[in-house]
């Protein structure tokens, strides 16, 4: 698939099959995208690959805490709430979802189940968890290489489809998520 | 993100933060979400030129 092709086809995907993604595609994936672009060429990313009972138990725990009203956390400042412009587009795209979805506005019940979804990592069977070392804080720029590493990540899984290895196996495309922390608030 | 019970399950070491988990698998095409696309705002939104018209005129 042409770049452009790819980039317009990438879509955040919040429903998996029970199927697990083999160590040796996921390495692919990396291989890809580590050719990202950062800062003096420091590579500042780390990935900690999670699979199994290690990724069931952050479901559990990311759950619990959640049911007992701990507020998300997260290891640098974030913004609490958008405003404005960037408030409507994260509505519009919220209303596209519950419309799909033929979730109420006044279903409490399915809205609540929805968001916890996110905290589940939509039950995908890999997660993908990037990190940076601490000493870099303040590290906007690392974060900001991280993002960079992380559209190649999402396109270079989206461009499995194309792949040998795809055709071979008659496996999907592999397809990653909406980033998880962006539905966690 | 409850980025402390990341860090407890997937064994992450302390000199690290945590940036963003990023789920990965086959998608459920039969999962009505899935076929959401998000929109992008007009280029003339958020784009805007300089030095332009200057380079036409000399050019």
């Amino acid at each position: 698939m042409q770049y452009s092709q790819l980039i317009k086809a990438r879509k955040s995907i919040r429903g998996y099959l029970q199927k697990p993604v083999p160590r040796d595609v996921i390495d692919a994936i990396i291989e890809v995208a580590k050719w990202a672009p950062s800062s003096m060429n420091t590579q500042p990313w780390h990935v900690h690959v999670v699979t199994g009972a290690p990724l069931d138990r952050i479901r559990k725990g990311n759950t619990d805490n959640m049911v007992a009203g701990v507020p998300p956390k997260r290891d640098f400042p974030m913004k609490e709430s958008y405003e404005g412009l960037h408030r409507r587009r994260q509505i519009d795209v919220a209303v596209q979802l519950f419309d799909a979805m033929e979730i109420a506005r006044d279903d409490k019940a399915r809205r609540t189940d929805w968001v916890m979804r996110g905290f589940r990592q939509f039950d995908a069977p890999v997660s993908l968890v990037l990190t940076y070392d601490k000493y870099l804080e303040p590290a906007a720029i690392s974060q900001f290489d991280l993002g960079a590493f992380s559209h190649a990540i999402v396109l270079a899984a989206l461009g499995t489809r194309s792949g040998l290895r795809h055709q071979r196996t008659g496996h999907h495309a592999v397809a990653c998520g909406a980033r998880a922390c962006l539905h966690s608030r | 993100m409850q980025s402390h019970v990341v860090r407890e399950h997937a064994c992450i070491p302390d000199d690290q933060n945590i940036m963003i988990c990023i789920a990965m698998g086959y998608p459920d095409d039969s999962f009505v979400a899935n076929s959401v696309k998000s929109v992008r705002e007009d280029n003339a939104s958020f784009v805007r030129y300089v030095g332009f018209d200057e380079t036409e005129k000399t050019a």
